[in-house]
């Protein structure tokens, strides 16, 4: 039994609760999207798609993504992300979070490529069940 | 207390971020179900929407 459902960025409505993290508090927390979801076409910008065990994000040079690397909280964007580095990660299902490591980063450039922006009420938001900085 | 180390120089725009990769199943935000009750044990580990919203409220 899960009280989240996996909603695809694309489908995600203004008020929606969404699963987001407090860093300051250590605590999961639920935000609301604020604003249509923007989407926009990218050309020739830098994109990293980030591998850990089991699950995967492909980002933009231009996102922020909150990571640990020995042991230090670092916010940049996610072309400073190195493999061993470390990103939050959850399970809806006991709503738990554990860091879990980047094994692999795949570079590439987007090519006319579709680009989605959700902005939450507190300006975190999971995708993929990965914590991202919108 | 939150600590946060800008690592990058680098000069970027905001309004661009996460790339649809159009893998099946890729690139989901989790929602919360509706009419859905989250059982005690497991609703301690967060705070939930509805709830931090009623304490504003009093």
């Amino acid at each position: 039994m899960s009280w989240y459902e996996k909603s695809d960025i694309t489908d995600g409505q203004v008020d929606d609760v969404i699963l987001s993290y407090d860093l300051d508090r250590e605590t999961i927390v639920e935000a609301k999207l604020i604003g249509e979801v923007e989407e926009l076409i990218s050309e020739n910008a830098d994109k990293f798609k980030l591998i850990l065990e089991g699950r995967q994000i492909e980002l933009t040079v231009y996102h922020i993504i909150p990571f640990w690397r020995d042991g230090e909280l670092i916010e940049d964007n996610c072309g400073t992300v190195q493999v061993g580095d470390k990103l939050l990660c959850i399970d809806p299902e006991e709503l738990t979070v554990s860091k879990e490591k980047v094994i692999e980063i795949e570079v590439g450039r987007t090519d006319n490529t579709p680009v989605r922006h959700p902005k939450s009420s507190n300006g975190y938001y999971f995708v993929n069940g990965i914590l991202l900085h919108d | 207390m939150k600590k946060v180390n800008w690592k990058s120089n680098r000069i970027f725009k905001m309004e661009l971020s996460i790339v649809v990769s159009g893998l099946e199943d890729a690139n989901f935000l989790l929602k919360r179900k509706k009419r859905v009750e989250i059982p005690t044990m497991k609703a301690k580990n967060i705070v939930q929407w509805k709830k931090s919203d009623n304490k504003k409220k009093k």
